[in-house]
């Protein structure tokens, strides 16, 4: 049972307390989700303002399919992909990597080695082990949100991590050697 | 099994999450025991995982960010009961939400919106009147000013932190054209609205940005 199925009835009823109580429940978890894989809080904040945007509007539409926070979580998936699609169409390559310019905690924080590592993964990499180890989505749930089968979200996390210990550790212990 | 067969990824993951049966954790570990390589491999997942779930969480949007939002959100989106429909009387900032909101064309895949306008395009007035009703809900931060008139060549659009080439990034993210000019950053006239949109969430700063 989706715990959020009655507020986000009430909202596609046009209901916006409960569309609000829904954010409020739901904000943080995307904010983190966001500031992980675009490494700026500045983008984390415009991806998921975007997020609720787009949310709202296709509320009316939403089925119940599946659980209101994956159906939010997509969306927002969706935002931060295009968000980052505009960054590389439009990056100026002398331009200085973006880093938060509103908050000091963000921007330490995200200018660490661990974001950077982050940074470095393959961006379907970076997905895994942020939805899985960061904010705790399970095997399934990452399935579904990323359109792929079980066994390479498994392997993405897999493959993620060791990447990024690797770059953490500036060694190759992550990987194994084959015989 | 021998130290030459080693254990799949997705077993040294499972190791590592816990999700073996007894017997077999058992008999990986019994390989990690006698197999170098595998259990560096098990180290490097249990570090990186340790590390990612350390992690601290990133500052959600602040209350007063979410509430700006969703008051400014398209009326119409929401169904009216037929009892309550009646002609309304929209002012500008309310129009320009209606036609920004219009412009979002939503489709789904599985109900969930696709590649669409980000929040400042959707949420921004098409008009770009300066009305703080009217500025997306990012602009509500406070110390986030922009100056209250854009109108031609020279017109000031915001006076933002950082420096003028990552103004221009910024801008250029946005779909903006914008360049750096002896130290202040000038954009197009027809782009005045949407880079007025955009600097208004950002902190005030030195760098100057212009119409040209």
């Amino acid at each position: 049972m989706d715990p959020d199925r009655a507020l986000a009835k009430r909202a596609s009823n046009g209901d916006l307390a409960a569309f609000e109580a829904l954010v409020d429940l739901h904000q943080p978890r995307l904010t983190t989700m966001a500031a992980r894989l675009l490494g700026s809080h500045a983008d984390a904040t415009d991806a998921v303002q975007e997020t609720l945007v787009r949310a709202w509007l296709a509320l009316p539409r939403f089925r119940g399919d599946a659980k209101f926070s994956t159906w939010l979580t997509r969306i927002c998936l969706n935002a931060i992909h295009d968000l980052r699609e505009r960054r590389g169409q439009l990056a100026d390559p002398e331009a200085p990597e973006a880093v938060d310019l509103r908050d000091g905690f963000a921007a330490s924080e995200l200018a660490g080695e661990l974001q950077r590592a982050l940074a470095a993964l393959d961006p379907p990499f970076r997905e895994a082990v942020v939805l899985y180890d960061v904010l705790g989505c399970s095997y399934a749930e990452i399935s579904e949100l990323t359109d792929v089968a079980e066994g390479t979200v498994k392997s993405r996390i897999y493959r993620g991590r060791a990447e990024l210990a690797q770059l953490l550790a500036g060694t190759s212990t992550a990987g194994r050697e084959s015989e | 099994m021998t130290v030459a067969r080693h254990p799949a990824e997705l077993e040294l993951l499972a190791l590592v999450e816990g999700e073996l049966s007894r017997g077999a954790a058992q008999v990986v570990e019994e390989h990690l025991g006698a197999c170098a390589a595998c259990r560096a491999a098990v180290e490097a997942q249990r570090a990186a995982r340790a590390l990612l779930r350390a992690a601290p969480a990133v500052p959600p949007l602040a209350p007063q960010e979410v509430q700006a939002l969703v008051r400014a959100l398209p009326a119409h989106a929401r169904p009216t009961p037929w009892w309550r429909s009646r002609p309304v009387l929209v002012g500008a900032p309310a129009l320009g939400l209606a036609v920004a909101a219009a412009a979002v064309v939503i489709s789904l895949s599985n109900g969930t919106p696709e590649s669409r306008p980000t929040a400042l395009e959707a949420a921004a007035p098409a008009t770009g009147a300066p009305s703080a009703k009217a500025v997306p809900p990012a602009a509500a931060r406070a110390g986030y000013g922009v100056p209250d008139a854009a109108t031609g060549p020279g017109a000031l659009l915001g006076a933002v932190a950082g420096t003028p080439a990552r103004v221009v990034a910024l801008l250029r993210a946005r779909g903006i054209v914008a360049t750096a000019r002896d130290g202040q950053v000038l954009v197009r006239e027809a782009d005045g609205p949407r880079a007025r949109a955009a600097l208004a969430t950002l902190p005030s700063g030195p760098v100057r940005v212009l119409v040209r």
